[in-house]
């Protein structure tokens, strides 16, 4: 997948070539000269909206305090997968079995910041702007952009998969577009006329390039246009040429991923991708729920990674998960599970050293809450893939320093 | 008022600014009726009844106890209302002081919320923040609800003071925790949803905000922190980036910070001293400001009559960046070029095409014929300059019109006037949303 600047000028027949600000093209085009050769580092984060279950999900099985606090919700140590002699995967969690035995899925347990906070928005907040004193109003990854890695004036250097922009890509000086699917992110014309369109695209192409010389901010509204188009046509390209090498979930998480999977195939030169599943807030009848969800992540998540493995992509991503908190380590009189702390996070790839991190929190030492203690904290593993990973300056990002926490080779 | 022209253009800036886009027949009526009467009805519009829409509205099927029911009702409002100014203020203050429905999760408080905006819309300063921190909404939002001696919340005394009326940087961190403690005790009752002081919670020992000391309450707070010379430039410079520019100068500045101390913080004189001076008329100021999600959706359904009960645009503005009532953050919608990237401009275009391309009754489309109205043009470039100026686009200049006379002619030939309309027509109807002059103000 190419597209040269000489290829889309071809289309424009008036005169308003001459008129091209100078820069224009700056970022997509050297992309697009230099980008496509280098197999870039790539970071896709999974985020479980609503609070995922870290004590179903991991299974601390030999402690004793887990089934007397969840008389119904407890899952039988014979149901569950083992990861050691101490820890158990949720049945539903098979694929990530296989993963974790491949030594491609770290499970980082005890996840969370201090003083754990119980609202969804609020913890929400935390996560996104890995700053628990509140005091950021940009996302964590937005001021990695801010920082202008290499690459980053594409217009598809940062991606979310969904219809809004998440926290976490908030920036002073870059805005990261969201694509819920590839038929949204285009540039339509009248349907009853397919005939008309390339007369429409045209015309509407000249009208942006003679808007370039405009004064702010027509000229610059005019600049995304174009990068509109031209990105839209890219990724219809990408996804038009793809053919996966699994089949993967009719779920929308699955299609989520595959959309990414045909982004990073069709070498757009993207490097995050942010993509959201929500339901995991299991106040009552937890049990089928969770069972459903960890179902659906697994499969989606092991069909993405199977189909990058076979494509030869897979050292190029590392996948990172994360839900805004725990659950209450005692279920509640609705056989679910009220809002907790910490939690456990799971980075899955080939360049992932598989493994435990971190220690698992006790289940009888809790806090005023009944909610577990963490152990970890979250901006560890943000500093270890802003670091290990993507090479950035984690402590200028964070705003302190915290431990890489060696998960990724 | 002599310093600028008056002509149907800066009608049209008018209305593109103090209210959400003028109809082609309200810019040819308010041209005829001059300035002078033009401001008059725009600012003072208590003399402006507003009760056929108020009735109109009263019987819309939208069902207020449901997300998608408010946002409709204030659409309705924007679109049909005499009174745009104030439609227009209420949106500007619903982005100041914010409330989202993501955390406070009821469709009343918000939409109560949003009527004392609007009664406040062109009130007083003051009045509206001694009102604004007793909303059930907020308490909700920033937590004051749970702000109690011994055990104080900060979120609202802080978000006061750094985003409501100072700014960051004009008070410390103490002074934070002491307004804390002068707001403890103002909560909501939890069956009824309304308003509750409860003393016990309140917090009535001494407390030294900004350096003055007493036994200082809610109300003391606000009328501390009103005539505070930092939130009169706060003010001013917000209003400034809202309807002159994005980066006003400071004398600019100054100058409107005069008018809310010598006002004693009327919004009115403020509005009144904006829609009369140089700068708001200025050649820098038109065209300078990014066309809001909200004011692009209801300058298209006003100016192409777009027929729909609103809730497709439900959808449409959340994923162009403006969801209504659900602001991403206290902070409000971030306003300017953040409105604009590759999938919220492509979100704004193809609303148009959809509509555009829409030759159903149902949803929400344009009826072009009675758009037209029996019209005839005698030539392309007048059927264009027709549709430019319906669509609120005054004096494009004739390097941009070539494009789109030469689409009109483009794979034309042997069509009849029927599928001319049909096919260019609309496409034209598309282009001219795809000009960045259509996305600014």
């Amino acid at each position: 997948m190419s597209i040269t600047r000489r290829q889309f000028i071809g289309g424009i027949t008036l005169t308003a070539i001459g008129t091209f600000g100078p820069g224009l093209f700056k970022g997509w085009e050297p992309r697009l000269a230099h980008g496509a050769a280098v197999p870039e580092k790539i970071l896709l984060v999974l985020q479980l909206s609503g609070g995922n279950d870290g004590i179903n999900t991991v299974v601390p099985f030999t402690d004793s305090a887990y089934a007397a606090a969840r008389p119904t919700l407890a899952i039988p140590e014979s149901q569950l997968l083992p990861l050691d002699g101490k820890l158990g995967l949720h049945p539903s969690l098979a694929n990530f079995k296989t993963l974790f035995d491949e030594g491609k899925l770290a499970v980082i347990q005890g996840i969370g910041y201090p003083n754990g906070i119980l609202s969804h928005f609020s913890s929400m907040d935390i996560w996104h702007t890995a700053s628990p004193e509140g005091v950021q109003a940009r996302g964590w990854l937005g001021r990695y952009l801010d920082l202008h890695p290499p690459g980053s004036e594409n217009a598809l250097f940062s991606v979310n998969i969904g219809s809004q922009v998440p926290k976490a890509f908030i920036a002073d000086t870059v805005s990261t577009p969201s694509i819920a699917s590839v038929s949204s992110y285009q540039f339509r014309t009248d349907p009853r006329y397919p005939v008309d369109r390339p007369s429409q695209v045209n015309t509407f192409l000249n009208l942006e390039n003679l808007s370039l010389s405009d004064t702010f901010p027509r000229a610059n509204i005019a600049g995304v246009s174009v990068n509109a188009y031209t990105t839209s046509e890219a990724v219809k390209a990408a996804a038009g040429s793809y053919t996966p090498s699994v089949t993967y979930p009719t779920t929308s998480l699955a299609q989520g991923l595959l959309l990414i999977a045909q982004i990073i195939a069709g070498n757009l030169g993207t490097r995050i991708f942010y993509v959201s599943t929500g339901g995991y807030d299991t106040h009552n009848n937890q049990a089928n729920t969770h069972a459903n969800l960890l179902t659906t992540l697994s499969e989606a998540v092991n069909a993405f990674q199977r189909d990058m493995e076979a494509k030869g992509l897979a050292d190029r991503i590392v996948i990172l998960t994360i839900s805004e908190f725990g659950r209450r380590v005692a279920e509640n009189g609705s056989r679910g599970l009220d809002h907790g702390t910490a939690s456990v996070q799971f980075t899955i790839g080939t360049r992932v050293r598989g493994g435990l991190y971190g220690a698992y929190p006790s289940l009888s030492k809790l806090d005023g809450n009944g909610n577990l203690v963490f152990t970890t904290d979250f901006r560890s593993s943000y500093a270890t893939v802003l670091e290990g990973w993507l090479g950035a300056d984690a402590g200028a990002i964070l705003g302190g320093t915290f431990p890489n926490l060696g998960f990724l080779t | 008022m002599s310093v600028f022209r008056w002509d149907r253009e800066t009608v049209a800036h008018l209305g593109r600014r103090a209210a959400f886009g003028a109809r082609r027949e309200e810019v040819d009526y308010f041209y005829a009726l001059g300035p002078d009467k033009t401001l008059d009805f725009l600012l003072n519009d208590e003399q402006v009844p507003n009760d056929q829409m108020e009735q109109a509205l009263a019987v819309q099927p939208f069902d207020l106890s449901t997300y998608q029911g408010i946002v409709q009702w204030w659409l309705f409002r924007m679109v049909h209302t005499w009174r745009p100014l104030e439609e227009k203020m209420t949106l500007f203050w619903h982005g100041h002081f914010t409330s989202a429905m993501s955390k406070v999760q009821n469709t009343t408080m918000m939409l109560n919320q949003n009527q004392l905006l609007r009664r406040h819309a062109l009130g007083n300063f003051r009045n509206l923040s001694l009102d604004i921190y007793k909303d059930p909404a907020m308490l909700l939002w920033l937590d004051n609800a749970t702000n109690r001696v011994g055990k104080p919340n900060e979120n609202f005394a802080r978000e006061l003071m750094e985003l409501f009326t100072m700014g960051v940087g004009n008070y410390t961190e103490q002074d934070v925790r002491e307004v804390a403690r002068a707001f403890t005790g103002h909560t909501i009752d939890r069956t009824t949803g309304t308003y509750l002081f409860r003393s016990s919670w309140h917090d009535y020992g001494t407390k030294t905000v900004l350096g003055q000391t007493g036994n200082w309450d809610g109300d003391d707070i606000i009328n501390l922190l009103v005539p505070r010379e930092a939130t009169g430039r706060f003010m001013a410079r917000k209003f400034l980036k809202m309807f002159v520019y994005e980066d006003p100068e400071p004398a600019l500045i100054d100058a409107l910070a005069r008018v809310y101390f010598e006002s004693s913080y009327s919004v009115k004189a403020m509005m009144t001293w904006i829609l009369t001076s140089d700068a708001f008329y200025s050649d820098r100021a038109r065209g300078a400001l990014v066309r809001n999600p909200t004011e692009l959706v209801v300058n298209t359904i006003r100016t192409l009559e777009v027929r729909s009960d609103f809730s497709p645009f439900v959808s449409r503005l959340n994923s162009m960046g403006q969801a209504l009532f659900n602001p991403p953050d206290v902070e409000g919608f971030d306003g300017g070029m953040a409105w604009i990237n590759t999938s919220t401009l492509l979100q704004r275009v193809n609303m148009v095409n959809d509509l555009a391309g829409n030759r159903t009754t149902t949803g929400a489309y344009i009826d072009l014929a009675a758009l037209i109205g029996g019209r005839t043009f005698q030539s392309v470039e007048e059927g264009i300059d027709w549709l430019l100026e319906t669509m609120g686009i005054y004096g494009l200049s004739p390097a941009k019109k070539a494009p789109l006379i030469l689409y009109v002619s483009d794979g034309a030939a042997g069509l009849s006037y029927e599928n001319l309309m049909d096919r260019k027509g609309r496409g034209l109807i598309h282009l001219v949303a795809t000009l960045p002059d259509y996305h600014t103000a």
